[in-house]
């Protein structure tokens, strides 16, 4: 699973997802691309359960995960009483905003394509569509 | 490649607000520029650009202000959800100087490395050429017929017509036919935009010394 080498610092406050993303909207590798439509964290094993969902339906194309999980995210065990500081780390995730692509996929046809990345979105916990490369 | 006519209007309102006005109304900003000339603020039809971006079309006569300019598309904007036009911007030409301009390059054919097992790759999906703005190509196409398996198409490869010529090093990889990627991504290969601060301590995963042992938080 992807999570980053080393971090500054281990354990990051949750935050807000505010407004729209602003980098990262354009199918840049591919000819299509899976677009979010709504905010949210997306865990690296969800990444990774997208990738082999878009590898298995799509094992001609090539795919790129535009995406990289940065924030980890704490929680405390079972059964614990509050207090006695923060959490472990539990997971890592990135940080979705919507407008963000997070899969391209090249070297298939719209169909395969469409599929693959229909298999991937029912793993995601986001809305998202089908884009394909803009061509001025 | 024809030029067409757009109509357009020159523009007062400047500002987010305004221009907020602006779209309701079914218009967009622009600006051109270029050549040496101040910038032009003008507004144009949103459904007027939709209907030349879907025929493909880059050199435009601008009318405007009581007179009219030779201007290429340089760039739009786009909505990120909605893919609605949002701004974009006309650059002055003049239409018998060559300008450099980037042109899609489309794929025809099969390669023979896909029976192969492997894949095609687009890795340019546009060249940078040289041209009149009339003789700009609305595509330029190459055959893939003698691709192999980790094999490459360079912009030298590249077939262009008379009046064209290329701008970009001829070793550019255009495309290239590589392994499946069920076996090349057996590892994730991700593409990260921001690294992760380079002075920094061992990640969390790794460093577990500080970890508080079980009896401390059941009480």
């Amino acid at each position: 699973m992807l999570m980053p080498k080393r971090t500054k610092w281990r354990k990051q406050m949750r935050g807000k997802i505010r407004g729209i993303a602003t980098r990262g909207t354009e199918v840049a590798f591919g000819e299509y691309g899976l677009q979010a439509l709504e905010p949210g964290w997306l865990p690296a094993r969800v990444i990774e359960a997208g990738r082999v969902a878009a590898t298995r339906n799509a094992p001609e194309g090539k795919l790129w995960i535009r995406v990289f999980p940065h924030k980890s995210v704490t929680k405390k065990p079972a059964e614990t009483r509050m207090g006695t500081g923060k959490g472990d780390v539990d997971y890592w995730a990135a940080v979705i905003k919507p407008g963000v692509i997070l899969y391209e996929l090249d070297g298939v046809t719209e169909d395969v394509a469409k599929r693959a990345f229909n298999r991937v979105a029912h793993k995601l916990p986001m809305k998202c569509r089908l884009v394909r490369r803009r061509h001025l | 490649m024809q030029v067409a006519r757009m109509k357009a209007e020159t523009r007062v309102a400047l500002g987010r607000n305004k221009l907020k006005g602006l779209r309701a109304q079914g218009w967009m900003p622009a600006v051109v520029y270029g050549e040496k000339k101040d910038t032009d603020s003008i507004s144009i039809s949103e459904w007027e650009l939709e209907q030349h971006i879907r025929h493909h079309h880059k050199i435009f006569q601008l009318e405007y202000a009581g007179g009219h300019q030779h201007a290429i598309l340089q760039d739009i904007q786009f909505d990120v959800l909605t893919d609605r036009p949002r701004h974009c911007d006309f650059r002055r030409i003049d239409l018998t100087k060559p300008i450099e301009v980037e042109v899609e390059v489309t794929l025809l054919g099969i390669a023979p490395g896909i029976a192969k097992g492997g894949t095609l790759v687009k890795d340019h999906a546009h060249v940078t050429v040289r041209c009149l703005p009339t003789e700009i190509p609305d595509a330029i196409e190459v055959s893939v017929a003698t691709l192999d398996l980790d094999m490459s198409l360079t912009a030298a490869d590249v077939p262009l017509p008379k009046g064209v010529e290329l701008v970009v090093d001829r070793d550019t990889v255009i495309c290239h036919v590589a392994k499946l990627v069920a076996q090349a991504a057996a590892a994730p290969a991700a593409v990260v935009e921001a690294a992760p601060a380079a002075d920094a301590a061992p990640a969390a995963g790794a460093a577990k010394k500080d970890e508080k042992k079980p009896d401390d938080k059941k009480k």
